[in-house]
C-alpha cells in the first residue's frame, strides 16, 4: 500500500476506518462492555441502541457553565480530547496488515496522543472551579504518572522485538510469526491492566469515584460537552484495545499469509479478526471491572510502582536478553 | 498523598473543605458533612443531621397507643419492625400484659428476618461504596428472597405491621413455615459465599482493613452500639444481656471481632447473618402452639419504661412515660445510628477522602431514624402540608424578601 | 416481669442521701432520682462501682411544672440504671456530663434543641435536629409549646394559608 491517491486517504481518515467507523464501533463497544458487565452481575443489561440513545439525549440537554469559569478552555477541551483519540486511531491497522498513513515512529505518536485525554481531564477539573473536580484532577494526574510508565515500557517490548517503531510493521511481523502475546505474556497482562487504569474504570476509577467525589473532573459538565467526553472515553477504550490487539495479538493478521486471496477477501477476514480481538480485550476489561473493588489512590500508587513498573522493566530486560540470543 | 511534608504555601493549596451531602451519591439519605482535607487526608469534619426532622416524638404524644404503633413503624424503612416491636413491648410492660408465647416467637421470626434483609442490604451497599458493584447486584438479588418471605408472612414488604398491642396480627401456617425453611436454606448457602467473599477477596480486604479505626476503649466511651461496637471487641448484645421476646430460649452466639475497623464490622455482620438464619430456622421448627393475641386494656397506668431492642444496627432505646390515659406522655427514641455518629467522626479523622463512604456506611446509617421528629400534623386543625401553590408563593416571597428578586405577579 | 432487682439494697445503701429516691420496677431496671447537686456523684458511682460503661441515652421530659433530664446507663452485669434529675421550669439548666461521659455529646445537643434545657460546659452546643431556619427559643417538645406561624419561614405561611389554592 505505498501508492494511494488522496481520495482514498480521505475516505480512510473520515469514513472507514476513520472517524465514522470509530464512532459507530465505540457505541457498539460501550454496549458490549455494559452488556457483559450486566451479565456478570446477573442483570439484563441495556439494549443495543442504548449508548446511542444516551448520546443523543445528552446532546439535547441543557448546557450549563458554572459561574466564574474561563469559557474558552472549558468549551474547547472536550473537542481536544475527542480529536486526540480520533487521530491516534487511524494509525492502527484495522483490516490490512498496515495503515496507509502509518510511518516509522507512529507508535510513539499514538501513545502520546492517548495520554492527552487524561491531561485534558486534569485541565478540565482544574478549570471547573469545583472542589470535587479539583480533587478528581489531582487524582487523575497522580494516577497518570503511575500507569503511564509501565504502559510505555509494555509497548516498548513488541517494538524492540520487531525492531520497528511503527505499529504497522509490528502487525506485519506477526503475520508470519507467532503473536507477540505468546512471546511476551507478561507485557500483555501489564498492558491490559494499564489500559484499565487509563480508562479510569474499576478498580482504578479513583479520579471519578462516584461514591467519594461524585464524578470527579467531569462533575460540572453537562449536555453536549459531556456527550463529547463520554464518546471520547468510548473511543479511547476502542483505540486502546486496538493498540494492544495490534501490538500483542497481531491486529488484523490471522497467523498465516492471506496474499493468495483477493484483496477484498483478505480485508474482510482481517477486519473480522480485528473485531474479534478488540472485543476479546474489551471483554477482559469488563471482567476486571466486575471482579474487583475500587482501590485507594495510595494503594494504586504502591501497586503501580511496586508491581507494574518493576514487572514491566523485568520483561523489558527479558526481551533485550532474548533478542540477543534469538537473532 | 501525605501532604504534611510539603512547604506551607503548597500545603495551603492542598487544603480545602469538601461538602459531602446532604445530597451525595454515597449517601442514600440526607446528612451533611463538612470535611476539611489536606490533599487526600481528612483533618476534621463536622456533622449535620437536621435535614429530615418529622416530629414523630411529638406526634406520638397526640395519638393513642394503637395509632402510635403504626406511626412508629414509619420511623425507619429498614428496621420498621424493630421500632414497632420495641414500642409494643414497652407499652405491654406498662400495661402489665404478657403476650402469648406463639406471638413472641412470631415477632422474633419477623425481627430476625428483618435483620437478615438488613445485613444483606448492608453488604451490598458496602460493596457499592467501595466501587464493587457486582457484590451489590448479587446481594440485592438474594435479598429479594427475604423480602418475599416477609411479604408472605406479614402481607407487606417494608412496613410489616405484624405487631398489634397484645400480640401479632397474623399467624403462620404449615405451608408458610415449610416455604420459609426452604428459602432460609438457600439464603444460608449464599450468605456463606458472601461472607467468604467479603472477608477474603483481596481488593475488598485492602479497602476494609485498617480503615475507620475505632479502638476498644473509644468504642466503649463513645457509646457505640451494635455491630459497630462488636466489631471493636465490645461484647454486648441486648438479645443476650437483656433478653426480650423469646430470645432467652433461642440458642445463638454473639459475634465479636477484634479488628476494630470496617473489616471487623463486616465480619460481625456476616457472622450475624449466619446466626440469624439459624435462629429463624430454630424458631420456625419450635414454634409453640396457642393463640397469637390477647386483648389489651385501653389505657396504661402511670409509669415509665425503658424498652430496649437489638435492631440490625444496634441497641434501640424507647423511653415511654404513661399517665393513665391512652396516650403516651413522653415518647423518646434513641436510634442506633445516633449512638454511632461519634464513632464515625472518630474513625474518619486522619483517614483518606476515599474512605469517607465506607466508614460512614460501616455503621449502616439510617438517617430517617436519626432525625425523626417535617411536622406531620402538629395539632389536628392545622396541617403543615403545603400544596404546590403555597410552596411556590413561599419561594417567591422568600426570594423577594431575602434576595430582592421579584418579577411582579 | 415481677422479679426483684437484687442490687436495689446495695445501691440504696451506697448512695445514702445522694439519692432522693431509689426504686426498682423489675430485674435489670433501677430508677434513681437525684438532684442537680448530686447527679454527677451518682453517675460517677454508677461508672466506678456498678460497671456502667454505656450511656444508652439521655432524654428530656416536660412534667408541665418542671423539667426532668433522664440518663439511662447500662451495665452488662447489673442492668439498666435510670438517673432522673428534676429541673425548674423557668430557665432549666444542668451542667454537662460530656467530660465524664463523652457519649453524651449529641444527646445533650438534642435535648437542648427540643426542650431548651441548657447544658453549661458543653464543648459544642449547636442545633442538632431542627433545621437552620428554625427560630431561636422555640422548643417543640415542651408541652406548652404552640406553634406561632408568624415566626416560621418569615411568616409567609400565615398569609398564604387563608387563600384558596388554585
Amino acid at each position: 500500500m505505498t501508492e494511494v491517491d488522496a481520495w482514498l486517504v480521505f475516505l480512510y481518515v473520515l469514513v472507514f476506518p476513520g472517524i465514522f467507523f470509530l464512532l459507530g464501533y465505540s457505541f457498539f463497544a460501550e454496549w458490549f462492555d455494559r452488556k457483559m458487565y450486566a451479565k456478570m452481575q446477573n442483570r439484563v443489561g441495556p439494549p443495543l441502541v442504548q449508548p446511542l440513545a444516551d448520546f443523543i439525549k445528552l446532546l439535547s440537554k441543557e448546557d450549563i457553565m458554572p459561574e466564574g469559569v474561563e469559557a474558552k478552555p472549558y468549551n474547547y477541551l472536550p473537542l481536544f480530547a475527542f480529536a486526540a483519540v480520533a487521530t491516534s486511531f487511524i494509525y492502527i491497522p484495522t483490516f490490512m496488515s498496515s495503515s496507509p498513513v502509518g510511518f516509522q515512529g507512529d507508535l510513539l505518536l499514538v501513545l502520546y496522543m492517548l495520554t492527552l485525554p487524561t491531561i485534558i481531564l486534569f485541565l478540565v477539573g482544574w478549570y471547573s472551579h469545583n472542589t470535587f473536580a479539583t480533587i478528581g484532577a489531582y487524582r487523575a494526574v497522580s494516577q497518570l504518572f503511575v500507569y503511564e510508565v509501565p504502559l510505555f515500557i509494555a509497548a516498548l517490548g513488541p517494538a524492540l522485538w520487531t525492531k520497528s517503531w511503527s505499529v504497522s510493521d509490528i502487525v506485519s511481523w506477526q503475520q508470519g510469526n507467532p503473536w507477540l502475546f505468546l512471546i511476551q505474556p507478561l507485557g500483555f497482562i501489564i498492558a491490559i491492566i494499564c489500559l484499565q487504569a487509563k480508562l479510569e474504570r474499576i478498580p482504578f476509577d479513583i479520579p471519578e469515584a462516584e461514591t467519594e467525589i461524585v464524578g470527579g473532573p467531569l462533575v460540572e459538565y453537562s449536555g453536549r460537552k459531556l456527550a463529547l467526553f463520554r464518546i471520547a472515553t468510548d473511543m479511547l477504550m476502542v483505540t486502546g484495545a486496538s493498540l494492544i490487539g495490534a501490538l500483542y495479538l497481531g491486529g488484523p493478521s490471522v497467523g498465516f499469509s492471506l496474499d493468495s486471496l483477493p484483496f477484498w477477501a483478505a480485508g474482510v477476514i482481517g477486519f473480522v479478526a480485528f473485531l474479534l480481538k478488540t472485543l476479546l480485550i474489551i471483554f477482559l476489561l469488563s471482567f476486571i471491572r466486575a471482579a474487583f473493588a475500587r482501590l485507594r489512590i495510595d494503594q494504586m500508587t504502591s501497586f503501580g510502582w511496586k508491581w507494574l513498573a518493576s514487572l514491566a522493566l523485568f520483561q523489558l530486560f527479558l526481551v533485550i536478553g532474548m533478542r540477543m540470543v534469538v537473532p | 498523598m501525605e501532604a504534611s511534608g510539603l512547604r506551607p504555601e503548597v500545603r495551603k493549596l492542598a487544603e480545602m473543605t469538601i461538602p459531602i451531602g446532604p445530597q451525595h451519591p454515597a449517601l442514600k439519605e440526607p446528612v451533611g458533612f463538612m470535611v476539611n482535607v489536606e490533599g487526600e487526608r481528612i483533618k476534621s469534619l463536622d456533622l449535620d443531621v437536621s435535614y429530615n426532622h418529622r416530629g414523630i416524638e411529638k406526634g406520638v404524644e397526640q395519638r393513642d397507643f394503637n395509632q402510635s404503633l403504626y406511626l412508629i413503624e414509619r420511623i425507619c424503612g429498614i428496621c420498621s419492625h424493630a421500632h414497632a416491636t420495641n414500642f409494643a413491648k414497652g407499652i405491654e410492660e406498662l400495661m402489665n400484659l404478657e403476650i402469648p408465647k406463639r406471638a413472641s416467637y412470631i415477632r422474633l421470626i419477623v425481627g430476625e428476618l428483618e435483620r437478615i434483609h438488613s445485613h444483606y442490604l448492608w453488604v451490598g451497599v458496602a460493596g457499592h461504596e467501595i466501587g464493587f458493584d457486582t457484590l451489590f447486584m448479587y446481594t440485592w438479588r438474594d435479598r429479594e428472597l427475604v423480602q418475599d418471605l416477609l411479604e408472605i408472612i406479614s402481607g407487606n414488604r417494608v412496613n410489616y405491621a405484624i405487631n398489634c398491642l397484645g400480640g401479632v396480627r397474623r399467624d403462620l401456617n404449615e405451608k408458610t413455615i415449610k416455604l420459609a425453611l426452604d428459602h432460609l436454606k438457600k439464603l444460608g448457602e449464599r450468605a456463606a459465599y458472601y461472607t467468604q467473599l467479603a472477608t477474603t477477596e483481596e481488593t475488598m480486604v485492602d479497602r476494609l482493613s485498617g480503615v475507620g479505626k475505632l479502638p476498644y476503649e473509644k468504642a466503649k466511651s463513645l457509646g457505640s452500639v451494635g455491630p459497630t461496637a462488636r466489631g471493636s471487641g465490645v461484647d454486648s448484645d441486648v438479645r443476650r444481656d437483656d433478653p426480650y421476646l423469646a430470645y432467652a430460649e433461642v440458642p445463638f452466639k454473639v459475634i465479636t471481632a477484634n479488628n476494630c475497623d470496617v473489616l471487623g464490622r463486616t465480619i460481625v455482620r456476616a457472622g450475624e447473618l449466619a446466626q440469624s438464619i439459624e435462629m429463624t430456622k430454630w424458631a420456625l421448627e419450635n414454634l409453640p402452639p396457642g393463640e397469637i393475641k390477647k386483648a389489651p386494656p385501653r389505657s396504661a397506668p402511670p409509669g415509665e419504661v425503658i424498652s430496649r431492642y437489638e435492631a440490625p444496627r444496634g441497641e434501640l432505646v424507647h423511653y415511654i412515660k404513661s399517665n393513665n390515659t391512652d396516650k403516651a406522655d413522653r415518647f423518646g427514641v434513641r436510634t442506633p445510628t445516633m449512638a454511632n455518629w461519634p464513632s464515625v467522626v472518630e474513625g474518619l479523622t486522619g483517614q483518606n477522602i476515599a474512605d469517607i463512604p465506607i466508614v460512614v456506611a460501616a455503621i449502616d446509617p439510617c438517617l430517617s431514624c436519626t432525625s425523626r421528629t417535617t411536622f406531620v400534623d402538629i395539632d389536628r386543625h392545622k396541617s403543615w402540608v403545603w400544596n404546590w401553590d403555597e410552596l411556590r408563593n413561599y419561594s417567591i416571597r422568600w426570594y423577594k424578601e431575602n434576595k430582592g428578586i421579584y418579577w411582579g405577579d | 416481669m415481677t422479679d426483684d432487682n437484687p442490687m436495689l439494697a446495695v445501691v440504696k445503701q451506697d448512695l445514702g442521701s445522694k439519692a432522693v429516691e431509689v426504686t426498682a420496677p423489675r430485674r435489670k431496671r433501677m430508677t434513681i432520682a437525684a438532684t442537680p447537686e448530686t447527679y454527677r456523684d451518682v453517675i460517677k458511682y454508677l461508672q466506678d462501682k456498678m460497671d456502667c460503661y454505656h450511656l444508652s441515652v439521655l432524654q428530656g421530659v416536660d412534667n408541665r411544672t418542671s423539667f426532668e433530664v433522664v440518663y439511662h446507663f447500662w451495665s452488662d452485669r447489673n442492668g439498666m440504671f435510670t438517673v432522673k434529675v428534676a429541673l425548674p421550669h423557668d430557665k432549666p439548666a444542668i451542667g454537662t456530663i460530656t467530660d465524664i461521659v463523652p457519649a453524651a455529646i449529641l444527646y445533650e445537643r438534642e435535648v437542648h434543641d427540643l426542650f431548651g434545657i441548657e447544658f453549661p460546659g458543653h464543648p459544642d452546643m449547636r442545633r442538632l435536629l431542627l433545621n437552620d431556619e428554625w427560630p431561636k427559643d422555640e422548643h417543640p417538645l415542651r408541652k406548652d409549646w404552640k406553634m406561632d406561624e408568624k415566626k416560621f419561614y418569615g411568616g409567609v405561611r400565615s398569609s398564604t394559608g387563608g387563600e384558596k389554592a388554585g
